[in-house]
Order: C-alpha cells, then structure tokens, then sequence
C-alpha cells in the first residue's frame, strides 16, 4: 500500500471518532467492515472509553475494616465505597447465623450490608467452591485494579458461560426503574448485523473454551425488524445455545415471530415473570397466558425470570414454582433474582426490599411445606467434576461453571404425575456421591485409565447413586433417569441435556451484586458476560453496576440520537412503538382464566385498581 | 526507577492451590549482571498493581485472592535503580511437586514479564551470566 494512501486511511479511521468520544456510527456502518469495527474499537478504548484512575475511579486500601465483638471473620476481600465508589478494603463475616459484609473509605467511614442471610448454608456451598478453565487469552492488559479494568483481563477465572448481546435499547415497556431504555437514556443503541457478527466473534475467540451459549437482550430484541437474523448469525458462528430474554409481549400480536425464532434457532426463551398476580407481576401478567399458548404451538420453552423483593413477591415465589410445574410442558425452569439495588438506594428502602439468596429458598420451603428444602440446592461450581469427567473421557476442554459459589443456587423439580407430590431431584440422586465418583473416574482417566472401562465403571455404578423409592413416576419407569444420566456422560451434548430438562423443573437462585454488598472476588470469577460494541468482555456486575463506566459509556459511544434514528426510519416519535394494554380484552379470553385458575381470582381487584397497577408500573391501557 | 520483587508463601484452598514464591533480583554492571538487595516495602494500591500485573496472567492470582487465602505471607521487597534489572521469580508448586517455574522480567527488554520452566529460565539467564536458582 502506498503511504499517502496508508495515512489517509488512518486519517478516516480516526476521524470516525469525536472529541466526545463518540463514534460517528452511521459512518462507520456504512462501512460494513469487521476489521474496522476491531480497528474503531482499539483505537476508541485508548482514547478514553477504558477507565482511568483518577476519572473514572479512585483505589482506596489504605484503611482495614475490624471485627466487633460476637462476630466472626469469614474471608477479607476488597469492595466499592458506596458514596464515591473507590476499590477499598471489606471484611465477610459471621453475626447472628448470618453472613456480613463490612467495608472502610478512609474518606466516607464505615459501611455494612447484608451478604447471606444463612451462615451455615453459606459454609456448606463453600465446600462447593471449584475452579474452572478460565481464560488464556485475556482480551485486555492489567492496567487497573479490579472491577476497573475489564475485560476480560488476566485476572479473570472463569471464561463465558453466558453472553449477552445488547441488540437494542429500544423498548415498547417504559418501567418506572429503568433508565436504560432509549426514551430515558435519550439516545439509540442498535449495533448493525455486520457489528453483532463482530461482537459474537469476539466472544468467540476465548481459549481455551470459546463462548458457546448466548443471550440476546435489550431493550426489547424483538423490536428489532432483523432479529431473526441476528439469531442466524449467532448460530453460524458456533453458538449451541441461544435464548431471548423478552417481555415476550410482542409473540401475543405476532405469533408467527415465535415460530421463525425458534427456526432460526432460538432454544429458550428467558421471560420476566415477578408472580401469579397483577399486584405482583405488572409487567406481563395480562399477557403470559397467551404467550405460554403461542409457545406452546410453536414449541419453544421458557425460563421465567422473577426479581424477588422482601416486601414485594417474597410471598408468591413457592406459587411461581406451582405455576413453572403446571406449565412444565413449556415452562423449563424458574430463575429467582433476589434484586440487586443498583444506583442510589437509601439503608431503610434496602431493609424493606433486599433478600439474599438463602431467604429465597427458605420462603420456597415455607410456600412448598418443604417438599423443596434449603439443602436440595447446590452452587453452581458443584456440576465442575461433571465437565472435568467429560473432559478426560473427549480429551477436549469442557465448559466449566466456575464462577463464585455465593452468586447463584440451583435444584431440579418434578412432580410425581399421580400424587401430585413435588420432589426435588437431591431426594433421589446423591449429588456429592456422584460428583465424588467422577472425581475418582477423572483422576483414573488422567493417570492413563481407560477411557471405556471409566464408562463401563460408570454405568455399572450409577444405578447405586439413586434411590429409587423416592423416585417421580415419570423418571422410575424402566430407570428411565439413569438412561438419560448415562446419555449426558456418552453424548455430553446440548440434546442429552435437553432431555433431562424435559423431564424436570430447573429451580434457579441468581444473585447480582449491587455497590453495597459488591465483593471484588465474586466479580474476579463470574462466568455471565456481556460483550460491548468496542469488542471487550465484562461481567455482569461491573457492566450493570458501573455503568457510567462500562454500559452506557460504551453504548453511548456507539449510538445515535433519537432524532437521527427516527428520520432514518422514517418515524415522528419512538413512542408510537410504546404497548399498550387492553385489560379488559385480555382478562376476557379463555387462556387467562384457565392459566390462573387456582392460583389468582381477578375478582380480587376492580378494573380500576387494575389500571392503576398497569398504569404506576408504566404500561399505560386501553379499552377499544 | 522503582522495581518489586515478591516472596510468597501461598495456600487457597478455594483454589487448591498452594506455592511458594522467591525471588532474586540482577543488575547491569559494566562487568555484567550482578545480585542486588532491596528494601522492605508495605503492601499499597501501587505494590498491588504492580503484583498483578506479574502474576495474574501466569498464576491466575490477583490481589484479592491473597487477602480470600488461608496463607498469604507476603514479603515486597523495592529496588530503586536507574540501570537495567532482571528480576526472577521461583514458583515452587506444593500440590505439584515437580512443578517448578520461573517468572524473568528484563527492565531492558520490551517484553512482557515471561513465564518459564527450568531449561527455558537457565538458557535465557545464561545468555546475561546470571545462575539459575
């Protein structure tokens, strides 16, 4: 290449960005070039969008937080300052039998929050606690301390389990919390097909385990008129899993979305569902009868998603697994996020809202007359022996869950289809047994067993890690359960794991950080991810918890202003995309009343009192 | 300018790790390489960094993991020099009793800190004169 020509490239790559570190977008799209996507994001990341000491945040170690009298050190870690967010020191500790988070700013004092609200459930799920891969190409250098350096960098411990795809921040809801949505933020986010196709590449460039599953989020997603091909590229580039995390209020006026969803590939559909009743649930309460119907035509399942408060649906989470079990044919499993209270939240207003993720499953065991108990849940990391047999059987590295036990919990359900009894699957496979015995397989494998006698050795003792009186029907005809076990360790496929989930409940626990109770070795090792328009990987609860460092800066970066996309649409506003709610027509169909049937009498509210949680919440209703 | 070097005795049990880390540090003399001590320095947000920058990508262990360890004795150690450095880390692996590799860093170099086993760490040093150890 001639230099002139050389210079003047560069020229044009550089003038793609401002001085306000805004990416002239509509310029670069234009383009439609990966290499430049790459290019426009190194050199925008140098420019500022990296955080800055200094700018961006403060380190603050120099003060140690002490014990009191009656309480007992767990662990030391480093965490946020709630006032002005600088990395300072923190204590875990143990008072009252439950788990406590202490931290020091030399310059805003001393600050305390709940951690775990049960200590003795928080010693055993450390017992739990496993490393995994990790990831041996960090996609940035260590420059900053952690959670101000992301990412991924060389500090990170555990690659991507799950990544999020931000596709839009348009959205037909206008939640009274959410600042994210473009309306609120003033500026839209929508990376082009050739940006998302860079986007998921980059993820997928993690060794030694690429990113295999993803998440397409919003905003809304399926406000996007392409979003069937964003799905088709996500699955050309080698993502096995996809799921759609929706209000899924748009499949209920265009069913045949669902079904071209799912052709493209979709597996699951992640859906937020905050409980049984209006009050409870204003978000798509009216709706989830039909949407459950479309999905059930169109056989795509779902995961509901409820963010449990204290004070709000703390009540209804043992009648959210009723609904997940009724429904099971489409419903694949039910994810409680106690909330993570991000941005400014005063201490009572914390008080009054916050759960952990102990209190969540107590109240299940409360609701359920503890047919599911706080010890039929295990960590996440307790499924690492699984991946580490597979990977000594394949020779090929697993996907290893290794993020922090503290972070999230799960149990599967079924329901015995007779009695109606709900058994949690701990009460029939002794998880620890099995676990152990991988264990003990691997090692053999590693020490040049043979791999064949290893399954035949396996085979043979599955059947003495089950008890089979306490067995659902569905799974003890014909050991129909140790078929589906053994085809997960032969096949260790996404297929031989569909089954299992066919066949049961998936109980999850997913608990977000927030700057109160934020602890820098959680972070260090959380395996949801989201991927930014510059090409980084950050986790979870840096991404949404800075987000005046990572999300909105990023995106906003990136984005273009209302006015500008309106006219390349050809749109006057953006709220004429707004839903709005027919109450009236919605509660008269017979889905809704066969889908609450048991479990909410709609004779409880008036019409009016409906409209107004509709309404407060942000869904504004309709009556023609 | 300001240079560390890091003696660590480690146990995680969350990591099942366990090592012990020593170091000797070499300066450019006009005879060539020579061992040099250096002064006991406090664990800051700057020592920290510093530890990281080494370690994490080699050992997968950042600053918080010594604070979440069962055994964390740390000894940071400064060098105040304007002339090249080499500085050596010994990593000894406990749960791997084979295992022993070695971290060089080379103030002249352009390289990042590289990470070695014994016959890589004893070739390289030959090169300036400096015994492995």
């Amino acid at each position: 290449m001639a230099i002139s020509q050389e210079f003047k490239e560069k020229d044009s790559v550089l003038d793609l960005i401002t001085e306000g570190l805004k990416v002239r977008y509509p310029e670069l799209a234009s383009r439609e070039s990966l290499e430049l996507y790459d290019e426009v994001g190194r050199l925008i990341r140098d420019r500022g969008l990296f955080p800055v000491r200094g700018r961006d945040f403060q380190v603050k170690i120099g003060a140690k937080p002490e014990l009191k009298d009656g309480e007992k050190l767990v662990r030391r870690t480093l965490s946020v300052c709630n006032e002005c967010r600088s990395l300072i020191r923190a204590i875990v500790f143990e008072r009252d039998n439950k788990i406590w988070i202490r931290k020091v700013c030399p310059d805003h004092g001393v600050m305390e929050e709940i951690y775990w609200g049960d200590a003795q459930f928080y010693y055993q799920k450390r017992m739990e606690a496993n490393e995994g891969h990790g990831i041996e190409n960090p996609y940035v250098d260590i420059v900053n301390a952690c959670p101000f350096n992301c990412g991924l960098c060389g500090r990170h411990r555990s690659h991507t389990a799950l990544l999020n795809l931000v596709i839009t921040n348009r959205c037909h809801l206008g939640c009274w919390y959410c600042f994210f949505y473009a309306q609120a933020a003033g500026y839209v986010y929508e990376p082009t097909l050739t940006h998302i196709k860079y986007m998921l590449a980059a993820a997928r460039r993690q060794k030694p385990v690429p990113a295999k599953a993803v998440q397409i989020t919003g905003g809304e997603p399926t406000m996007r008129d392409d979003l069937i091909e964003v799905i088709r590229i996500a699955k050309e580039l080698g993502y096995e899993h996809i799921q759609l995390n929706t209000t899924g209020i748009t499949f209920v006026y265009k069913p045949e979305l669902a079904r071209q969803v799912r052709e493209a590939g979709v597996n699951t559909i992640y859906m937020s569902f905050d409980g049984v009743t209006p009050m409870t649930n204003p978000k798509n309460h009216w709706e989830i009868p039909y949407i459950l119907d479309v999905f059930r035509d169109v056989g795509l399942g779902a995961v509901l998603v409820p963010t449990v408060t204290k004070s709000g649906n703390l009540g209804e989470v043992g009648d959210m697994v009723r609904f997940g079990l009724k429904f099971n044919d489409v419903i694949r499993g039910v994810n409680f996020q106690p909330i993570s209270l991000v941005g400014r939240v005063p201490r009572k207003e914390r008080e009054r809202l916050r759960v952990t993720i102990p209190d969540v499953i107590k109240a299940i065991e409360d609701q359920l007359d503890g047919q599911v108990r706080l010890e039929d849940w295990y960590s996440v990391p307790v499924t690492i022996p699984i991946s580490r047999f597979v990977e000594a059987v394949t020779g090929k590295p697993q996907f290893t869950m290794s993020n922090h036990f503290a972070c999230g919990a799960a149990t599967y359900v079924m329901q015995d289809r007779r009695t109606g009894k709900i058994t949690a699957l701990p009460q029939f496979v002794d998880v620890y047994g099995l676990a152990k015995y991988l264990e003990y397989l691997t090692e053999y494998i590693k020490k040049g067993g043979s791999r064949k006698i290893a399954m035949f050795k396996l085979l043979y003792k599955l059947n003495s890690f089950v008890d089979w009186k306490k067995t659902p029907e569905q799974l003890r005809k014909r050991k129909r359960l140790l078929r589906i076990i053994y085809r997960i360790f032969v096949k260790h496929d996404y297929e031989a794991l569909g089954e299992f989930h066919y066949n049961s409940l998936f109980l999850g626990m997913m608990h977000f950080m927030d700057e109160y109770n934020y602890d820098v070795a959680r972070v260090e090792r959380c395996d949801i991810h989201y991927v930014t328009p510059d090409g980084r990987v950050i986790p979870f609860c840096t991404f949404n918890v800075f987000p005046e460092i990572y999300r909105d800066k990023a995106q906003m970066a990136y984005s273009m202003s209302i006015k500008d996309y309106l006219k390349s649409k050809g749109m006057w506003s953006l709220s004429v995309e707004r839903y709005r709610r027919n109450i009236k027509k919605l509660e008269s169909g017979e889905p809704y009343k066969r889908t609450y049937e048991g479990f909410w009498d709609p004779d409880q509210l008036s019409y009016e009192e409906k409209k107004m949680i509709s309404m407060k919440f942000g869904v504004p209703v309709v009556e023609d | 300018m300001k240079y560390y070097g890091f003696n660590l005795d480690y146990e995680n049990s969350y990591q099942k790790w366990s090592f012990l880390i020593t170091h000797k540090a070499y300066v450019k003399e006009s005879d060539g390489y020579i061992s040099i001590d250096g002064v006991r320095a406090e664990a800051n947000d700057e020592t920290a960094l510093y530890f990281e920058k080494l370690f994490s990508r080699y050992l997968k262990i950042a600053y918080v993991d010594l604070l979440n360890a069962e055994k964390s004795d740390l000894d940071i150690i400064r060098y105040e020099v304007s002339k090249p450095i080499i500085i050596i880390h010994k990593i000894v692996w406990r749960h791997l009793s084979d295992k022993i590799t070695y971290l060089v860093f080379n103030s002249s170099s352009m390289e990042p800190p590289r990470h070695l086993n014994r016959n890589e760490a004893e070739e390289l040093l030959s090169v300036f004169g400096i015994p492995i150890f």
